[in-house]
C-alpha cells in the first residue's frame, strides 16, 4: 500500500531537514582536505540541483552551468570589493547571473538536444575567455582572493540550508504543472507543444531557474572558499557537472547529492595520479548511459520495484524498462 | 588586410577540416562527435613522439594520421554503436569518450605544452606585402588536398555512394542492403584521419596539449551548425567564412576572444533562423 | 449554418516548392471530413498547417471567426485544435491518466473537455486508463494518441493516418470511435487516410489534393464517381 501524500511529503521534508543538519555538521566538523572534499559536495549538490531541472526534467543537457557558477561566484566578489553590503552584492549577482541566464536561454532555448549542448558549451568556453583575461576585473588566469563578506558561521548555515531548500523547492516544483510540462518536453517536445504546453517558455522558466541556483551556489563557494581562479570554472567542470546528473539519475530528487559524492569523490579522494580518476570516470558515465540510463538511483529504484512484486510486473511490463516519472523514490 | 585575410583563410582551414570530420560522422550517425578534440589530441601527441624518437617528419606525420583514423574507429567500435538505437545519450557518451581521451593524454604525456618541429618551420613564403610561414602554407595545402580527396572518394567511388546513401536516409539504406556497420565504422575512419590532418597542421603553430582543441571544436561545431549537419561543402564554406570572421575579429578587436566571435556568429544564426536549425539540410552529404 | 472552421487560400513553399498551394475549405461542427490524395500531395502539410504545426506562406485559417494560424502549434492547441500524428507518439512510460492530466490542464476552457472515463469510453480504452502506454497494444497507443488530443478539448481534431497498422476489425472500430467523437462532443474531425474501406464510409464529405492544389470536393459517392480523382490517384500512386 502507498502512504498517503500528506505522510510521504512530511518524510521528505524530515528527510531534507535532516539532510542539512549532516550536511552541517560535516561542514563544521571534517578539516583539511576531506573538509574541501565536504564543501565541494555541498556546493556541487546546491548547484546541481538547478541543472537537474533543465536536464534532468527537461532533457536539456546544459554545459552552461559552470558559467552561471561562476557567475554567482566572480560577481559577487565584485560586489564585495566595491564595499557594498553582503546581502545585497550576493542578491545582485544571483540576479544579474538569472539575466545572463535569460540570454542564454532566448538565443539556445530554440535549439534543441545536440545544438543546445554545442551552444551552451560556447558559453562557458566565452566566460572562461573572461576570467582568463578581463584581469582588471576577475583577476586573471591566477584568480583572486575574496573577502569574507557573511560571516565564517554564517556561511556554513546557509551553506547547509541551502542544501535542505534547494533540493526541497525542486521536490515542490517537481509536482507542479511545471514539473510534468518538463518532463512532457523531456519525452516529446513536439507532442508536448500539440497538446498545449508552450515548451519555448517552460524551457525559458527552467533555465533562468537553473542558473539562479548555479549562481548562489557559486556566491557560497566564493565565500567559503576565499578564492577563486578561472582553474575552477573550466569547460571539464562543465562535463563533470553533466556527469554527475546522469551518473545520480536524472530528474531524482536526490540525484544532484548523490551524482556529487560519486564525482568529488573520486576526483578528489582516491589519488590514482593525473588524469586516471577523470578516465575511470568517463568510463563510468558511459557505462551507466549504456547500461542503466536511469543512473545510480534508477537502477536502485528498479531494483526495488522488481524485488517488491515480481508477479504483477512479469505480466504488464515489456522488455522495455518502463521510465518512473516520480522524481523522488 | 590581405595579411589578415591570409591569416583567416589559414584558419579556415583547419575549421574546415575538423568541421568535415564532425559532420561525416553527424551525417551517418547523428552523433555530435566531441570526443573529436580528443583525437586530434593523441594524434598530435603520437606525431610528437615518433618524431622524438628520431623518424623523419614525414614518417612521423603519417603515424598520427594513422593513430587519429585509429582511435576514432575506436570509438565507434567500444561505444557508438551501441547507442545508435538511442541518439539521446549521444552527446552523454561523446563528452565521456572526451573525457577518457584527453585524460589518456594527461597520463601519457603529462599537462605541460609541447612544440612539435617541422622541416618547413624556418621557411617564410612572401608575396606582395603578405608574408606566410611555410607551416601554415603546408596546412593550407594539406587541407586541400585531404578534402578534395574526400570529395572524389564520395562522389566517384561506390562506397561514397553508399555513405551518401545512409546520410540521407538510414532505414531506405538498410533495406537497400548496404551494410551500415561499415558505413559507420568508414564514417569514423574518415573522421579520423582528418583530425589526425588537423593535428600536424594545428601543433606546429599552436602548442600540444591534452586541451589544445577544445577551442577548435568549439569553432568547428559553429562551422558545422553555418553549414548545416551533415554537408561536407556546408563545412567547407562556413569554415573559411568563420576562419575569416574570426581572423578579422582577433586583428581589429581584440585577439584574447579570438574564439568568442564563433559565439557571436552562432547567436546570430540562431536569431536570424527564427525556426531554429532544424529546417537546415540536416541530413545530407557532399 | 456559419461554419466553425474557415481555411482560407492557404499556401505553404518550402524554397520555390508549393506543398501546398491555395487550398480553401470551411467545416462544420460535427462533420468529418476526408482528406486525401496521392503521396507528396500536400495531405500532411495541409494538416500540419491547420495544427500550427507550420506557419503557412500566406492565407489563414479561422476558427469561430478567429485567426488561428501562423502563431505556434501550442496557441492552435488553446484556440481549439488539436491533432494527432502518422506514427505513434506518447509521452513514453506515463500512463494515459497522466497524459490527459498535462493536456487537460493546457485547455484555457475546462468545461469543453470530456472526463477521462468518458474519452475513454468513446474510444473503447476503458480500463486502460492507469497502465503505462508503452504496455498498450499498438491499436491502443493510436487510439490513446486521440483520446490526448481531446483531452485538450478541441473543437476540431485532426487525425493524421489514424488507421496505419491496423487491421479490418481494428479500422471499424477506429470509424465508429470518431463518428461518435464528432455526434457526441460536436467535434469537427479532418482525417487523413490511404485506406478507403475506412474513409469512404466515414466521412460526410471528401476534398481530395494533387500537387498541392484541391482536386475535387464531394460527398463520398461523387468522389467515387469522379473520373479525374480515379485518373489521378490510381495513375500516380
Amino acid at each position: 500500500m502507498r502512504a498517503s501524500p500528506l505522510v510521504r511529503h512530511g518524510a521528505v521534508a524530515a528527510g531534507l531537514v535532516a539532510l542539512s543538519v549532516v550536511a552541517y555538521l560535516l561542514l563544521a566538523g571534517v578539516q583539511g582536505d576531506r573538509g574541501q572534499v565536504v564543501l565541494l559536495v555541498v556546493v556541487w549538490t546546491i548547484a546541481l540541483t538547478g541543472l537537474n531541472l533543465i536536464m534532468g526534467l527537461g532533457g536539456y543537457p546544459s554545459l552552461a552551468h559552470v558559467a552561471f557558477f561562476a557567475g554567482g561566484a566572480y560577481l559577487s566578489a565584485y560586489f564585495l570589493e566595491r564595499g557594498w553590503p553582503m546581502a545585497l552584492g550576493a542578491a545582485l549577482a544571483v540576479g544579474l547571473t538569472m539575466l545572463g541566464g535569460l540570454v542564454v536561454a532566448l538565443v539556445f532555448s530554440r535549439t534543441r538536444g545536440q545544438y543546445f549542448a554545442i551552444g551552451t558549451m560556447f558559453c562557458t568556453a566565452v566566460v572562461y575567455l573572461v576570467l582568463t583575461n578581463a584581469t582588471g576585473f576577475t583577476g586573471g588566469p591566477n584568480g583572486k582572493p575574496v573577502d569574507l563578506g557573511f560571516s565564517m558561521t554564517a556561511t556554513l548555515v546557509l551553506l547547509a540550508a541551502s542544501v535542505g531548500l534547494g533540493l526541497g523547492a525542486f521536490y515542490v516544483l517537481a509536482r507542479t504543472r511545471f514539473g510534468d510540462r518538463l518532463r512532457a518536453i523531456r519525452e516529446d517536445e513536439d507532442l508536448a507543444r500539440h497538446v498545449g504546453v508552450p515548451t519555448a517558455r517552460v524551457k525559458l522558466v527552467a533555465m533562468v531557474l537553473s542558473s539562479g541556483f548555479g549562481a548562489w551556489a557559486g556566491v557560497l563557494f566564493a565565500q567559503y572558499n576565499g578564492v577563486i581562479a578561472p582553474s575552477q570554472f573550466t569547460f571539464v567542470q562543465s562535463f563533470l557537472m553533466l556527469v554527475a546528473i546522469g551518473l545520480g539519475g536524472a530528474g531524482r530528487l536526490l540525484a544532484p547529492l548523490v551524482g556529487s559524492a560519486i564525482v568529488i569523490g573520486f576526483t578528489q579522494l582516491i589519488k590514482l595520479g593525473p588524469g586516471v580518476s577523470q578516465i575511470v570516470l568517463g568510463v563510468l558515465f558511459i557505462l551507466v548511459t549504456l547500461l542503466v540510463p536511469g543512473g545510480v538511483l534508477g537502477g536502485l529504484a528498479q531494483l526495488a520495484r522488481r524485488l517488491r512484486r515480481t508477479p504483477p510486473a512479469a505480466e504488464t511490463e515489456r522488455s522495455t524498462p518502463v521510465r518512473v516519472k516520480e522524481a523522488a523514490s | 588586410m590581405t595579411q589578415v585575410l591570409v591569416d583567416g583563410i589559414f584558419l579556415g582551414c583547419l575549421f574546415a577540416v575538423v568541421a568535415v570530420g564532425l559532420t561525416l560522422v553527424y551525417g551517418v550517425m547523428e552523433v555530435p562527435n566531441f570526443a573529436h578534440a580528443g583525437i586530434i589530441v593523441l594524434a598530435a601527441y603520437t606525431t610528437w613522439s615518433v618524431s622524438q624518437a628520431g623518424a623523419p617528419f614525414v614518417l612521423a606525420a603519417l603515424a598520427g594520421i594513422a593513430c587519429g583514423g585509429a582511435v576514432s574507429v575506436l570509438t565507434e567500435v567500444l561505444a557508438y554503436r551501441w547507442i545508435i538505437e538511442r541518439p539521446a545519450a549521444a552527446p552523454a557518451v561523446a563528452l565521456g569518450l572526451l573525457l577518457i581521451l584527453q585524460n589518456v593524454a594527461l597520463r601519457l604525456y603529462g599537462g605541460a605544452g609541447r612544440s612539435l618541429d617541422t622541416p618547413y618551420d624556418t621557411v617564410l613564403l612572401r608575396f606582395g606585402g603578405v608574408t606566410l610561414p611555410g607551416v601554415k602554407a603546408a596546412l593550407i595545402v594539406l587541407a586541400v588536398a585531404s578534402l578534395g580527396a574526400l570529395h572524389l572518394l564520395l562522389t566517384r567511388t561506390s562506397l561514397g555512394r553508399a555513405m551518401r546513401a545512409v546520410a540521407q536516409d538510414r532505414e531506405a539504406a538498410g533495406m537497400l542492403g548496404i551494410p551500415m556497420r561499415r558505413q559507420y565504422m568508414l564514417a569514423f575512419l574518415i573522421a579520423g584521419l582528418l583530425g589526425g590532418v588537423a593535428a600536424i597542421a594545428y601543433a606546429p603553430t599552436f602548442q600540444i596539449s591534452p586541451y589544445m582543441a577544445d577551442e577548435v571544436l568549439l569553432s568547428a561545431f559553429v562551422v558545422v551548425v553555418l553549414g548545416g549537419l551533415g554537408s561536407v561543402w556546408g563545412a567547407v564554406t562556413g569554415g573559411l567564412l568563420l576562419g575569416i570572421v574570426q581572423g578579422f575579429g582577433a586583428a581589429y578587436v581584440s585577439s584574447a576572444y579570438q574564439s568568442a566571435f564563433g559565439l557571436l556568429v552562432l547567436v546570430l544564426i540562431l536569431v536570424l533562423r527564427p525556426d531554429g536549425l532544424r529546417s537546415t539540410n540536416a541530413r545530407r552529404v557532399a | 449554418m456559419t461554419a466553425l472552421l474557415t481555411v482560407d487560400r492557404v499556401v505553404k513553399r518550402y524554397g520555390g516548392l508549393a506543398a501546398v498551394d491555395g487550398v480553401s475549405f470551411t467545416l462544420g461542427a460535427g462533420d468529418v471530413l476526408g482528406l486525401i490524395g496521392p503521396n507528396g500531395s500536400g495531405k500532411t502539410t495541409l494538416l500540419g498547417i491547420l495544427a500550427g504545426t507550420h506557419d503557412p506562406t500566406s492565407g489563414t485559417v479561422t476558427l469561430d471567426g478567429r485567426v488561428c494560424s501562423g502563431r505556434g502549434a501550442h496557441r492552435a492547441v488553446h484556440a481549439g485544435i488539436a491533432r494527432t500524428f502518422q506514427t505513434t507518439r506518447l509521452f513514453g512510460g506515463w500512463t494515459l491518466r497522466e497524459a490527459l492530466r498535462l493536456a487537460r490542464r493546457e485547455n484555457r476552457r475546462p468545461a469543453d473537455v470530456a472526463s477521462d472515463e468518458r474519452i475513454a469510453a468513446l474510444l473503447a480504452l476503458d480500463g486502460l486508463l492507469d497502465r503505462p502506454c508503452t504496455s498498450l497494444t499498438s491499436a491502443a497507443q493510436r487510439l490513446a494518441m486521440i483520446a490526448l488530443a481531446l483531452a485538450t478539448g478541441p473543437r476540431v481534431l485532426l487525425l493524421d493516418e489514424p488507421a496505419v497498422g491496423m487491421d479490418t476489425a481494428e479500422s471499424a472500430a477506429l470509424a465508429r470511435a470518431v463518428r461518435d467523437v464528432a455526434d457526441d462532443l460536436g467535434v469537427a474531425v479532418v482525417v487523413v487516410d490511404h485506406n478507403m474501406h475506412f474513409l469512404m464510409p466515414l466521412a460526410d464529405s471528401v476534398l481530395v489534393m494533387a500537387s498541392g492544389t484541391v482536386l475535387a470536393t464531394g460527398t463520398p459517392a461523387q468522389i467515387r464517381a469522379d473520373e479525374a480523382v480515379i485518373a489521378s490517384y490510381l495513375g500516380e500512386t
